[in-house]
């Protein structure tokens, strides 16, 4: 197979306490205010300050009330959130050594349905606590039945899941129910009030008492719920239900987060809030979360995931976790015909694929930048560009 | 409501099961309404006569009631559930649920009884056992001897005898004595035999029946009763205005709104005698009977009491068992349980009638099916994936516990031949709902969270 370079930025990920502050109040900086009220928020949580906490719950649902009413964020506000990332930084938050150890490793897993149509072969892998690892794939290629797999709620044929408890051969189930947290495409319909919902799940999960409305009040103001706090399923947007469920799932306080189609009906704001909440929760100082999502959004996931395993017809084709050099491939929409492109390509080896909806280029001997510099040279009108030359995309 | 929302908030907050169960607003409900059922039936229908045709309409329509507030509670129960979000949970939690749901679902299959109790409260406040039955004997009596000394029928009585069987009544008729046969026997149907006042006159026997005064025979003991009926009906019935008079006491005393007016029969003026229907109307022997009736309906001894509180309680513990093997389940599994119980119980049948098996090999098959059963569900333990054949036989091994003493004192007692097995019932009964409690908290709760925590 060919290879290819798996763009991830990588930046944030191995931050310390102070570059994470220092990040919060670029946000502040720039007026980023929805961000840097949640990255506070997540900030407050790992220093497992209580007071602190409480504090920055009132703070952030004023700050979430304001963008609401497209109000901006005055200067008391600002000086507040200032004075909770001061308390943060004397309140320094020490790594979880928990980081980095493999929460799951996959050996020759494989699951044949009995009605035989489909079967998920053989695959290894492993997922690491704070990971995110992305699960991308054509529909009925294995995603979801992987992910089920993977959350205890499907029984593999062969082969073998080793979670980080496991003593003996055969899991204990309950406890990978209970540390493995899975949110099914359709949610399920819940019913009560969103915030009565909280409250049960996170006393049924230990939070007792006031550990309990401080939890739920976080993950309110985390996920910007506070306003719908007495809403039930039907006054909500798939938007709010997709956040209340991830919202809903945390007080599980899982080791593995595991999500199919998140994005699904989600639109473009949306889908980016919560893989951004995603990545975040997952690289907590004090919690880290390993997440296993699949979607559609290739370019969406690839951007927060680790790793990524690429499925097609039930087969791990592919799993990427760090730069490779590859060859260039693009995507190009053009106004011109396909061999004015041709034309405009002589002298390169290329390969060009049309699926409709635009070009697929790839190349051994030119850079994606440099072949985008010829084409404009030789009056080629591009109307739309990307690199996929780290992406599995180019599988599809 | 502010009280109530404070209970429960404080118990969404720290005891998540106890919230979700809705356990205090139901138990509030159906407090509230069994008192108010309570109050109702102890002043109202308590001592009416016509409240014996009211009664099982009322206590039909609670029933009702009751299956309908069940409903709408099991409503509220799919709302929530703890065990399904695979949350912190102990087994003990198994045994918790199971004693919230019994109290919930008890508080409400109550309602149909609160009448009962009523009433017998009602009755037995008012006036001491000993007495009712002493007057209710009386009343019997009495009733006896008016329809029988009317002046225009051509006989009357000098003698009763009691006899078992409507049989006797046809051998035994040399003695010119009146023969009433036991109530059971002829439906409650009275015979007579009937000694001629005259030679001209027929003799022979006569369906009887005490048209407006029918009540059962009392609270004690049967043949005593009709001991005393035939000592009372031996001695002087010529004073009849005395015995009207006690038996306007009587009136008084039991039925509320009795006027208090004791008065001959007549011939009415085409010359029909209508005695029967005057005494009947003018002393109120209906209504007497009704109350009367009512009155030994209501003072129930404590071999009803037992058999009340046995069908109440076996009621809620089934709904119970049936309730919680619902929310430990998954609904695919818990509806196979419930035809695969269907269809081994006709094939049981079926097999059964058609080999004239014997109460002992009916006995030994059910308990192979439930050890057949046991050992199945027990297989949970080591199985990697879930499936449905477990799910059904760990269901059924939870559902039939309490069963399986019962079974094998039956197995005892028909090898043994032993007629009297009572107290074997008695003692299995204890040890099926002990052994039932012990494996909510020890065997059955850790065989249900494995169960439904295992992959498909």
């Amino acid at each position: 197979m060919t290879s290819f370079v798996l763009a991830i930025d990588l930046s944030t990920y191995d931050m310390m306490w102070t570059e994470t502050l220092t990040e919060i109040r670029s946000y502040f900086r720039h007026g980023d205010y929805p961000l840097a009220i949640r990255r506070t928020l997540d900030a407050t949580f790992d220093s497992d300050n209580r007071t602190l906490i409480r504090r920055a719950i009132t703070w952030g649902n004023t700050g979430h009330a304001l963008l609401d009413n497209n109000k901006v964020p005055d200067e008391n506000f600002i000086r507040e959130g200032e004075d909770i990332l001061v308390q943060l930084e004397s309140s320094e938050a020490q790594k979880s050594p928990a980081y980095g150890i493999d929460f799951l490793q996959a050996n020759q897993v494989q699951k044949t349905y009995t009605s035989g149509h489909f079967s998920l072969k053989p695959m290894d892998f492993t997922i690491k606590a704070g990971e995110v690892v992305g699960v991308v794939g054509e529909n009925g290629n294995g995603k979801t039945t992987l992910l089920r797999i993977l959350s205890g709620y499907l029984n593999q044929n062969a082969g073998e899941l080793r979670y980080y408890f496991q003593e003996n051969d055969m899991p204990h189930y309950y406890r990978v129910k209970n540390e493995v947290a899975f949110i099914p495409q359709r949610i399920p319909r819940w019913f009560g009030s969103l915030k009565d919902n909280l409250h049960f799940y996170a006393s049924s999960n230990g939070f007792l008492g006031e550990e309990n409305e401080l939890m739920t009040d976080f993950m309110l103001a985390r996920f910007g719920l506070t306003k719908f706090s007495n809403l039930t399923w039907n006054q909500l947007s798939s938007g709010y239900r997709t956040r209340f469920e991830i919202a809903k799932i945390l007080l599980k306080r899982p080791k593995l987060l595991v999500l199919d189609e998140p994005l699904a009906n989600l639109d473009i704001n949306a889908q980016q809030t919560i893989l951004n909440d995603l990545r975040v929760l997952s690289k907590s100082f004090r919690k880290p979360l390993a997440v296993v999502l699949s979607s559609q959004q290739l370019h969406e996931v690839e951007k927060i995931a680790d790793k990524v395993l690429f499925l097609k017809n039930g087969q791990l084709l592919h799993t990427q976790t760090k730069e490779v050099e590859a060859d260039t491939v693009i995507e190009i929409e053009i106004k011109n015909e396909r061999v004015e492109l041709e034309n405009a390509m002589e002298g390169i080896h290329f390969q060009i694929k049309y699926n409709g909806g635009y070009y697929m280029v790839s190349s051994t001997n030119i850079s994606s930048t440099d072949l985008v510099k010829l084409l404009f040279q030789k009056g080629i009108i591009v109307t739309y560009f990307r690199d996929i030359s780290q992406s599995t995309k180019r599988f599809f | 409501m502010k009280f109530i929302h404070k209970i429960q908030h404080y118990l969404l907050l720290h005891h998540p099961l106890i919230w979700s169960t809705r356990i205090v607003p139901t138990l509030i409900f159906s407090g509230i309404v069994s008192v108010i059922l309570f109050v109702f039936f102890y002043f109202t229908a308590a001592t009416a006569g016509s409240a014996s045709y009211a009664f099982p309409a009322w206590v039909s329509f609670l029933g009702l009631s009751s299956v309908i507030a069940i409903i709408v509670y099991l409503i509220y129960l799919l709302r929530f559930n703890q065990f399904k979000h695979f949350g912190s949970l102990h087994w003990s939690q198994f045994f918790l649920h199971f004693l919230i749901l019994f109290l919930a679902l008890g508080s409400m299959i109550i309602w149909p009884f609160i009448p009962g109790l009523a009433a017998h409260a009602a009755t037995t406040t008012e006036h001491t056992i000993p007495e009712m039955e002493a007057d209710l004997e009386e009343a019997y009596i009495l009733a006896v001897q008016l329809e029988y000394t009317k002046e225009t029928m051509p006989y009357r009585m000098v003698n009763i005898q009691v006899s078992d069987s409507v049989s006797d009544i046809m051998t035994d008729d040399v003695n010119n004595h009146i023969i009433v046969p036991s109530e059971e026997d002829i439906q409650r149907e009275r015979y007579v035999k009937l000694e001629k006042k005259s030679e001209t006159e027929y003799i022979g026997y006569e369906q009887i029946s005490l048209l407006c005064a029918e009540f059962p025979y009392g609270l004690g003991d049967y043949e005593g009763l009709n001991e005393q009926l035939y000592q009372n009906v031996q001695a002087d019935i010529s004073n009849k205005e005395t015995k009207l008079a006690r038996l306007n006491d009587i009136f008084a005393k039991y039925i509320r709104y009795y006027d208090g007016n004791v008065r001959k029969g007549t011939i009415d003026i085409y010359g029909y005698d209508n005695t029967e229907s005057t005494i009947c109307t003018n002393y109120k022997l209906s209504e007497m009977g009704g109350a009367m009736q009512n009155i030994n309906d209501r003072i129930l001894s404590d071999s009803d009491w037992a058999v009340y509180l046995r069908f109440w309680f076996y009621l809620t513990l089934y709904s119970t068992l049936l309730l919680l093997i619902f929310r430990y389940m998954s609904p695919r599994t818990f509806l196979w349980t419930l035809l695969f119980t269907f269809l081994l119980f006709v094939f049981t049948m079926i097999i059964t009638l058609s080999s004239g098996l014997g109460e002992i090999s009916i006995f030994s098959v059910m308990m192979f099916y439930y050890l057949l059963f046991l050992g199945f569900a027990s297989t949970i333990f080591f199985s990697k994936s879930r499936n449905v054949f477990q799910g059904i036989a760990l269901n059924l091994s939870f559902f039939f516990l309490p069963l399986l003493p019962l079974l094998l004192s039956g197995i005892v007692c028909e090898i043994n031949d032993n007629g009297n097995c009572d107290t074997y019932i008695q003692v299995s009964e204890f040890v099926g709902i002990g052994l039932l409690l012990i494996s909510t908290l020890v065997f059955h709760s850790r065989l249900f969270y494995r169960w439904y925590s295992l992959p498909e």
